[in-house]
């Protein structure tokens, strides 16, 4: 009982966790502005996140090491350093998005501008992150995230022309007056929104945290293959709740109040409420991760015991990394640069290092070295290569066409 | 090193006063404007018109907003040098006043909003309805 | 006996202490020559001082540079730890001396007793 307990809540811990400031932008944008036309670009991205976060639990559970640990063994220290400073970079400028949209969430909930909220938020991310036990802080960010399906109880509210988004999504053309460049543009996007770099590295580490072995290989895989697959679901239903009310009125997204309003047509005060609180856990939630991801990548490059399983003293040059991160980060919001530009960028960047982040998990899960006799099977490989290829072309693609298309004007 | 820090003031120069554009340029950038303002325009009177299904605090934040993106699409457009021809001299000042009165109008919902003076809204939000077209069939009539 | 191929299963490796805590990377290696004229390895050495040439390149020259510069305490070779410590070499190298013991890395006790110690509730696990 108290196994299929654990099972339940790791699932739905995955789907709450799944939405970040980067799905609920990157959605809520391309549903308004394309209808369901790219639903493709955020399914391909939900496969392959399930494709390699596997890997990368199996990696942690049956290696008691974490994949960015081994990258550097497998790639080398001069590889292995550019990989961290790259990872690093837009780790940085993810966590930045994250913090910015947990301080828009507050403000749609308080009218206190956003910037006030952004000593508190990081002040509470760092208290958080000292003393909350890892499993408790990942299950209540990840069950309170599970409010934002009020936007697929929504969508059902505002009896949409079904037919007609499953036609977009089927048919996935550009709508007349988008060029070509703008439509995979935004592809891109919603795939690096969906194929978070960070989450690869955060679930394995997150894995020897929780002190995983092989028995926990099924429990892991149910995590991702349910979890994640419904989390996708929630970004789709972002994306036509968008599609059914925005895209009428000619509403383009640019605010987090966007995101929230056709919860507010369909359901009112209550489902607004429930869209808030999963705004502020579904952002809190994710700038955990990331901040501990810096922490953890370059304590991994290192060699410095990480971990939030070890007392903070006794892993002193992480806790100070994740603290520093927390201050460039809460430092950048501070600028007053839009939060959510800060967003659409560092998707962008994340979609530019997706090679870097996916290229090592494939060669280390296929090492029987690390893995005995769990190695990559024939099917993972085969899909794996697969996406490896089609993460080549978004990552090679994604600044050229931000160029090409001014950021999607 | 000199040589560096010359390119750089040049190219800063370059971009703060940019070279008049063609008509049809202007145009373009004219729809374009209108497409932006207009997106805010919705943004406002659809909040407004669920004004009762949405919190004061939320309904609030999102008219700011939109106030504040408007006032910005609107002087952007402002500081572009329209070039030397009537029809572009034209297309100012139709989007300008258009403009204006989207602008004037965002801001009266705001005060209506913080006053809680549901009925006002509601009668702005519909005057509205004119700008948006307005707007609307500015942007089809001048989208190249 | 069995053979380590040493640059697969040895450089790079995170290395455990007695008690499973993380020490450090092999960052490097120090070889000595045996009587029969084949190289043993000796030591693992730690450190920037060891893994800066081992970047390669500008970069590499520049940090070991500043890393001797800075070294603390100052000597003539980077932090080693014998060979005949370790225990065994899978998918990390275990040593039979707590990190404490092995004291290879000073900048980790330095920013836990003037940084991080100082903070309230560092001595509890999350």
């Amino acid at each position: 009982m108290k196994r299929v307990f654990g099972v339940a809540l790791g699932i739905l811990t995955a789907i709450g966790g799944f939405v970040d400031i980067g799905d609920l932008v990157a959605n809520s944008l391309v549903g308004a502005r394309f209808g369901l036309a790219l639903a493709w670009a955020t399914v391909l991205g939900v496969i392959g996140i399930c494709l390699f976060a596997e890997m990368s639990g199996r990696v942690a559970a049956v290696s008691g090491r974490a994949t960015f640990d081994l990258v550097r063994e497998r790639l080398g220290p001069r590889v292995g350093l550019a990989n961290l400073a790259a990872s690093l970079l837009v780790t940085l400028l993810t966590f930045s998005a994250e913090v910015g949209g947990i301080a828009l969430a507050l403000e749609l909930a308080s009218s206190v501008n956003y910037l006030l909220w952004v000593p508190v938020a990081g002040l509470a991310l760092w208290l958080v992150i000292w003393r909350v036990k890892f499993s408790v802080l990942e299950n209540v960010a990840g069950v309170l995230g599970l409010a934002l399906v009020v936007f697929g109880v929504a969508l059902w509210q505002l009896h949409p022309d079904w037919s007609q988004l499953v036609q977009q999504a089927v048919s996935p053309r550009n709508p007349p007056g988008e060029g070509l460049p703008t439509y995979f543009y935004y592809a891109i996007a919603l795939f690096g929104a969906a194929m978070t770099p960070y989450e690869v590295f955060f679930f394995s580490s997150g894995g020897v945290e929780e002190r995983w072995s092989a028995k926990d290989i099924v429990t892991s895989r149910m995590n991702v293959f349910v979890g994640f697959p419904l989390g996708g679901l929630l970004s789709l239903a972002i994306a036509a709740c968008a599609a059914v009310v925005l895209m009428p009125r000619q509403i383009t997204v640019d605010t987090l109040g966007q995101v929230g309003l056709p919860v507010a047509v369909a359901l009112g005060k209550l489902g607004l409420a429930f869209a808030i609180l999963g705004f502020v856990a579904a952002t809190f939630g994710a700038a955990l991760e990331t901040g501990l991801s810096c922490g953890y990548s370059v304590a991994q490059y290192f060699g410095w015991q990480w971990g939030k399983y070890v007392r903070p003293r006794d892993a002193a040059r992480f806790q100070l990394v994740v603290l520093v991160c927390l201050v460039v980060a809460a430092g950048t919001v501070l600028t007053t640069i839009d939060p959510i530009t800060v967003t659409e960028y560092s998707l962008v960047f994340s979609a530019v290092a997706l090679p870097l982040t996916y290229l090592p998990i494939l060669v280390i899960a296929n090492d029987p070295d690390y893995m005995g006799a769990r190695v990559n099977g024939r099917v993972a490989n085969l899909l794996g290569t697969v996406f490896l290829v089609i993460i080549l072309v978004a990552s090679l693609a994604a600044i050229p066409l931000m160029l090409a298309t001014r950021a999607g004007q | 090193m000199r040589w560096l820090a010359a390119v750089v003031v040049v190219l800063a120069l370059a971009g703060c006063v940019g070279p008049a554009p063609t008509t049809d340029q202007y145009q373009g950038k004219a729809a374009h404007t209108a497409a932006d303002a207009l997106a805010q325009l919705e943004t406002a009177r659809l909040a407004v018109e669920h004004a009762g299904r949405l919190p004061a605090t939320y309904l609030e934040t999102v008219l700011v907003d939109a106030e504040e993106a408007f006032d910005s699409i609107e002087n952007t457009f402002d500081s572009i040098e329209p070039p030397d021809d009537p029809m572009a001299d034209r297309l100012r000042s139709d989007l300008d006043t258009l403009l204006s009165d989207g602008s004037d109008g965002i801001a009266e919902l705001r005060i209506q909003a913080r006053r809680s003076d549901t009925a006002a809204m509601a009668s702005t939000a519909h005057d509205l309805g004119e700008t948006a077209a307005g707007l609307d069939r500015f942007h089809q009539e001048h989208d190249t | 006996m069995t053979t380590v191929d040493i640059h697969l299963q040895l450089l790079d490796r995170q290395v455990l202490d007695r008690n499973g805590l993380l020490v450090c990377k092999v960052d490097d290696i120090e070889l000595h020559e045996g009587p029969d004229g084949v190289p043993f390895v000796t030591a693992i050495l730690v450190g920037p001082r060891a893994s800066g040439p081992r970047l390669g390149g500008r970069l590499g020259r520049w940090l070991t540079a500043l890393a001797w510069r800075l070294a603390e305490p100052p000597g003539d070779a980077p932090p080693r730890i014998p060979f005949g410590r370790v225990t065994a070499v899978h998918s990390a190298v275990d040593v039979d001396r707590t990190r404490a013991e092995l004291a290879v890395d000073p900048l980790e006790g330095w920013v836990e007793r003037h940084v991080i110690g100082r903070l309230p509730g560092s001595g509890h696990a999350g």
